[in-house]
């Protein structure tokens, strides 16, 4: 056997311009298979690391005009949440888990709400004794005659009782006071007269010492009150006799336990996985105590601290839930559920103020009425997230967002998953590459070894020992080229990796900032680069193996007509003529097509192909250019201003300056801004009646009520920026009345009024103009409020209904132009830097000061802008970085965050970009592959006819002759094909320059094989050509 | 006692399109120590026959007998390792083999140790009148004469005592294929070698011991 192992491999060894060849081709594809394969494991590795240390969640919220309210009962996002259920979106790839409408109430006995207003935090049910006389309002009466002005005394008006002190026996209900404490006792209108001696049950509300004029004394106040309406139970009075000792009244316990239960509701959060509960996943919150639970534990539970400390829970313990049920209308009139749920506290969360009276359980949620706007969270696998956000909000109703929170994984893990991508590509044409090489080196070193063969069966050399020799030469070249191969992969991949390390911390943000993709918060992945990189041997075993199925694949031809020489050499002879007109050359090239035959068709079929292969792939190319440069010109993005942490884009204080600088941008098309005020009409307010308790009162029903919105765009409102207004106009008006420059605002109209009433132009709902019985055209008034200079003013204003929208949120909103109540010279002109205050104050007119203090101190409740163009957005994000606005989670000097909403347009140009990058890189390969094709093509067809090379030489042909007639050949043969393939053209119209340069790169570089074949056939001694046998 | 029988041999080739008999019953027998020829115009068979001889192949009809037993009940690798030696007109040496190793490589086939092989490649090489200094060379670096010598001491060295020529002289001058034949005629007269030529030089059959002509796969 030693003497096949040997004799194979000296004779491969002594065949050396092939065995080299092969050596180095196998080496350099062992090192870029080695070096691609380890790139892609060594990203596998960072990207494994970054998909442990991130989660990412999406949301899906509905964003009404109320958003992010969550106790809103909105109709519209009700039905948009009906329209999306868990198994639609558990469909998606790369969902985890979902859960519907996560937040709800419950109650947990001996919870005490604290710190928070509740619904019914003022209520108290009470049992009162100890009365005093009836105490009756005072009148101020002027002594008759009285020569002093002012001079009187106080008389009491028996009409009507104003109150009766009396001593809490016992309470039953009631924040306000402890027991024994002495109060006043109103009956109001409840026809409340107690007599002397006798104890009272009494349900009402307690109102703060000095709350109600008049009552001077220092001590609490108790409203009786009548019960909240419920069915059957209205006719019950709010007072009953008792006797001390007696039971609580049924009535009354009823309704204690109500108002103990909804004042000290706990909020609930269910989730799969509580680590996918956006204040845990956005590191808001983190636990103090415990641990937190495995997705999936159903009935695990996290709490709050207050919750923690007030019931004495420590993990480990478990606590009895009660569900609370709201009614269709209001979050607050609440039902508790009969069922009661064990829980088992995993752990406890740390002490914060806005997760007050928290649970947050592993379970399906109950079912109850759907309130606010988070419609799901859903639980994302990182890699897939966005793919998977991307298609969840094309499959949601209208108005609904998807809004994905990532922690930064893809900004960490972007480069490295571009870099597996390209390592795949790199190590899929390495693979490919590889198997081409060891498919010809299975050939010629195996297959086309017949003579070798034949002369040893002829000396009765076993088939097996052939086998041996042929193996052992083969595998010789290719395991010593593998083997090395893999010694300079192995030896080089620690600086590839220490490269990707680097490229990995010079991460550029610039891309990224100020964008809607990096929303939340953004955390710093810490990688053990440490990568142990044995697998990479997998290559060269894959090299070594490879070679020695292709050999073997081979085999049967190396045995193939061995034992005889069965039948002589074929010749063909040629149909037809054989001779051909023209000269020399020419006609040299001429006859040997023809004489070709059907070899003749190899070439013009094969440039027929790559022809239409490179049209097709530079029509592609060129496409993806145009699209990129298209998208960077001719996409329109907007950018708006949101809170801090990028969810919310209303309720904002966005000073004017903020406005100004964005209108600085030379890209900056518009700027849309709002102002929001509530409004009522005259005839719907209810009677408040007078004091203090009874203006607060007030003033909460009139922050309650629609807003009027001061805009210069419907698009600047909040209600808008999820979906188209539609509008029905009044003839001759549109949205450019929101705009108007030069309008006249209400303060200016109340300074100086003009002969002509001051009316302002106003879109309003088609539902408000039914239930007014207004119409298109017609004036209307209302009431509105403004906060003007830090107090609130109530004015009148009158406003013409000039369009009619269709309502899409809660609230009856009301547009009206921006410049009611902001001059636009305010925004856009005069930049008050300028002007100084000092020297301009005591000349300036009421108007110039009214401008100054109050118009270009104004801010606005929501700011949007549009761009002309992508094409110098990068600039634009370095310009806002520059003027110190805040991003999304950072807060800058300017406290005002700016969101652009990028998403679809860097999704694009990215994919482009990165067409684009592997198309240069396939045009690459295709180069050099048209140019190994041409060469192997002219190669193979010249060294066939070796002998008639030496032929002309010995003849004494000049080489340059020689040359030419054989390139002439090649390319009369190559240039049909490529004239067919360029007619494909006419079909593909776009791109046609690309195209054009793709064809032409072809002829080129197919030429160019074609010519370096022929002159290093020329290169070779005229004896050893003669030696050929044909 | 004949080392060869040749017992009514045919052989056919058969291809896709066609059928080709090539050798159409050929009876005759050989002895050791003669020099065999086997003389035709192109395509009148003998090589077929001598690649039936040498065990290529086995007759399609009749039988080839290699001292006294059938080439077809014989394993055909053995019996070309141990029965036959063969030279061709194209030498079929190892390109990438030394002269020395070409011949070292049946004697180590059959398990003779390298430094033993090497002596007797040397032994060889001087008997068929080539110098020492010519065991290192590659056959691309001798004449046809030279290489067909390295093809005779090749086939020595398989220690056979029957050797078939294949056109040995076919690629040769004049002068070369003298030298040739008077190896070959020495190998048989001399050390009783069964020698079988086939050849269409007509010095060669003129000189042969025994000469059989054939036409259209026959003997004449």
């Amino acid at each position: 056997m030693k003497l096949f192992v040997r004799g194979g491999i000296r004779s491969n060894l002594r065949a050396r311009g092939r065995s080299i060849l092969f050596f180095i081709l196998i080496l350099l594809l062992t090192t870029a298979t080695i070096l691609a394969l380890g790139v892609r494991l060594y990203c596998d590795h960072v990207l494994r690391q970054c998909d442990e240390q991130y989660q990412s969640i999406a949301v899906v919220e509905y964003m009404g005009a109320e958003y992010p309210n969550p106790d809103v009962a909105d109709t519209f996002a009700r039905a948009a949440a009906e329209q999306i259920t868990a198994e639609s979106i558990e469909k998606v790839a790369g969902v985890k888990s979902v859960t519907m409408a996560s937040e709800a109430l419950g109650y947990l006995e001996g919870y005490h709400r604290l710190s928070v207003a509740t619904a019914y935090e003022s209520r108290g049910v009470i049992e009162v004794g100890g009365w005093s006389d009836p105490q009756y309002h005072k009148v101020w009466v002027e002594d008759e005659g009285a020569e002093e002005t002012n001079a009187g005394h106080y008389e009491e008006d028996q009409s009507e009782v104003f109150y009766y002190f009396g001593r809490v026996s016992k309470l039953y209900y009631g924040s306000a006071v402890r027991p024994d404490v002495l109060l006043n006792i109103l009956p109001g209108t409840s026809g409340f007269i107690p007599e002397k001696g006798k104890t009272y049950m009494l349900h009402g509300v307690f109102i703060d010492k000095n709350q109600i004029e008049g009552l001077e004394n220092g001590i609490f106040n108790f409203q009786v009150l009548a019960f909240d309406e419920a069915e059957g139970e209205s006719e019950t009075k709010p007072y009953q006799e008792v006797t001390p000792g007696d039971p609580l009244p049924e009535r009354f316990a009823k309704e204690v336990i109500r108002y103990q239960i909804i004042n000290n509701y706990v909020t609930l959060h269910y989730a799969q996985d509580i680590r996918d509960t956006y204040e845990f996943q956005q590191g808001i919150l983190y636990l103090d105590e415990g641990e937190m639970p495995a997705a999936g534990d159903e009935g695990a539970c996290i709490v709050s601290a207050d919750i923690a400390s007030q019931l004495s829970v420590k993990p480990g313990d478990e606590i009895s839930l009660q569900s609370l049920i709201s009614s269709e209308e209001d979050r607050f009139d609440l039902q508790p559920a009969e069922e009661k749920t064990s829980l088992k506290v995993a752990g406890v969360a740390h002490a914060i103020n806005t997760y007050p009276g928290t649970v947050w359980v592993i379970g399906t949620p109950v079912k109850a009425p759907f309130f606010g706007y988070q419609i799901a969270t859903i639980s994302l696998e990182n890699a897939k997230a966005v793919a998977a956000v991307d298609l969840l909000q094309e499959r949601m109703p209208e108005n609904v967002r998807v809004q994905l929170l990532d922690q930064g994984y893809q900004d960490a893990a972007a480069p490295f998953a571009s870099m597996k991508e390209t390592a795949t590509n790199i190590l899929m044409v390495c693979i490919f590459g590889s198997l081409t090489v060891l498919f010809l080196f299975g050939f010629l070193f195996v297959s086309r070894q017949k003579d070798t063969v034949k002369t040893m069966i002829c000396l009765g050399t076993e088939k097996k020992q052939i086998v041996v020799w042929l193996l052992a030469g083969a595998l010789m070249i290719s395991g010593s080229a593998s083997i090395l191969g893999a010694v300079l992969g192995q030896m080089g991949l620690p600086r590839v990796f220490a490269a990707l390390e680097q490229m990995w911390s010079k991460n550029d943000e610039i891309l990224t900032i100020y964008s809607e993709t990096v929303l939340g918060i953004s955390k710093e992945a810490v990688l053990d680069t440490a990568f142990h990189t044995g697998a990479v041997w997998m290559a060269a075993l894959f090299m070594i193996l490879a070679s020695l199925v292709l050999c073997l694949v081979f085999m049967p031809g190396a045995f193939r007509d061995g034992t005889f020489d069965r039948g002589k050499s074929h010749v063909r002879i040629p149909s037809g003529k054989t001779s051909v007109s023209g000269r020399g050359s020419l006609r040299f090239a001429m006859l040997s097509i023809r004489r070709g035959g059907l070899r003749s068709l190899v070439v013009p079929v094969v440039s027929l192909v790559l022809t239409i292969a490179v049209i097709v792939l530079g029509g592609i190319f060129g496409g993806w250019q145009r699209e990129l440069d298209r998208a960077m010109t001719d996409t329109k993005l907007d950018g708006m201003v949101v809170s801090t942490n990028g969810r919310y884009y209303s309720g904002l204080v966005v000073q004017i300056d903020a406005v100004r600088d964005l209108l600085a941008i030379e890209d900056v098309e518009d700027v849309y801004v709002s102002k929001t005020y509530p409004y009522w009409f005259e005839d719907s307010i209810p009677h408040f009646g007078e004091g203090s308790f009874a203006q607060e009162s007030r003033m909460d029903w009139i922050l309650k009520q629609p807003e009027l919105v001061s805009v210069n765009a419907l698009a600047g409102s909040k209600e808008f920026y999820y979906s188209e207004p539609t509008v029905t106009w009044l003839d001759g008006w549109d949205e450019s009345c929101l705009a108007k420059k030069d309008g006249q605002t209400y303060l200016d109209a109340l300074m100086y009024p003009q002969e002509s009433e001051y009316i302002v132009p106003a879109i309003v709902s088609t539902d408000l103009l039914k239930a007014r019985d207004l119409a298109l055209g017609d004036t209307f008034s209302i009431w509105w409020l403004e906060n003007r200079m830090t107090e609130g003013f109530e004015s009148v204003v009158q406003l013409r209904v000039v369009g009619a929208y269709q309502k899409v949120g809660t609230k009856e909103q009301i547009y009206v132009p921006l410049y009611f109540t902001t001059p636009w010279g305010s925004i856009y002109e005069n930049d008050p830097a300028e002007h100084p205050m000092p020297e301009w104050w005591y000349a300036a007119s009421d108007a110039e000061r009214l401008d100054y203090y109050y118009y270009r101190q104004q801010t606005f409740s929501t700011c949007r802008f549009t761009l002309k163009s992508a094409a110098r957005l990068d600039e634009m994000r370095l310009y806002l970085q520059d003027k110190g606005f805040s991003r999304v989670g950072r807060l800058s000097q300017n406290r005002t965050t700016i969101v652009l909403r990028d998403a679809a347009f860097l999704k694009l140009t990215e994919t482009l970009k990165k067409y684009i990058a592997t198309g240069r890189v396939v045009l690459v390969m295709i180069s050099v592959v048209i140019v190994l094709i041409g060469f192997i093509i002219s190669w193979l067809m010249i060294h066939a006819r070796k002998r008639e090379f030496a032929l002309m030489r010995g003849f004494g042909a000049k080489m340059g002759r020689i040359f030419f007639s054989f390139f002439l050949e090649q390319m009369m043969l190559m240039l049909p094909g490529v004239l067919l393939g360029c007619a494909a053209m006419l079909f593909l119209r776009q791109g046609l320059r690309m195209q054009m340069i793709a064809v032409l790169g072809y002829v080129g570089f197919y030429l160019l094989g074609c010519a370096a074949s022929i002159l290093m056939t020329g290169r070779t001694k005229l004896m050893e050509l003669l030696a050929v046998r044909e | 006692m004949s080392v060869f029988e040749l017992q009514n041999v045919k052989y056919c080739y058969q291809t896709q399109y066609q059928r080709v008999e090539a050798v159409r019953g050929i009876s005759c027998s050989f002895d050791p120590g003669k020099v065999y020829a086997i003389m035709g115009a192109s395509g009148s068979g003998k090589t077929t026959l001598l690649s039936l001889m040498a065990g290529l192949d086995i007759p399609t009809e009749g039988k080839v007998l290699c001292e006294g037993v059938s080439t077809d009940q014989m394993h055909l690798e053995q019996y070309r390792r141990e029965k036959v030696a063969v030279i061709y007109q194209d030498f079929r040496l190892f390109p990438l083999l030394t002269v020395a190793e070409n011949i070292m490589y049946p004697m180590e086939l059959k398990g003779v140790k390298t430094k033993e092989a090497k002596e007797r490649a040397m032994g060889l090489l001087s008997r068929v009148g080539l110098p020492e200094s010519a065991k290192d060379r590659f056959p691309a670096m001798l004449s046809g004469g030279e290489q067909q010598r390295v093809a005779i001491a090749r086939a020595l060295g398989m220690e056979t005592k029957v050797l078939l020529a294949d056109e040995p002289t076919g690629n040769l001058d004049e002068e070369n294929s003298e030298k040739i034949f008077e190896i070959l005629r020495h190998l048989a007269h001399e050390d009783g070698y069964l020698i079988v030529i086939v050849t269409h030089d007509e010095s060669i059959g003129a000189r042969a011991d025994v000469c059989y002509r054939m036409r259209d796969g026959r003997f004449l």
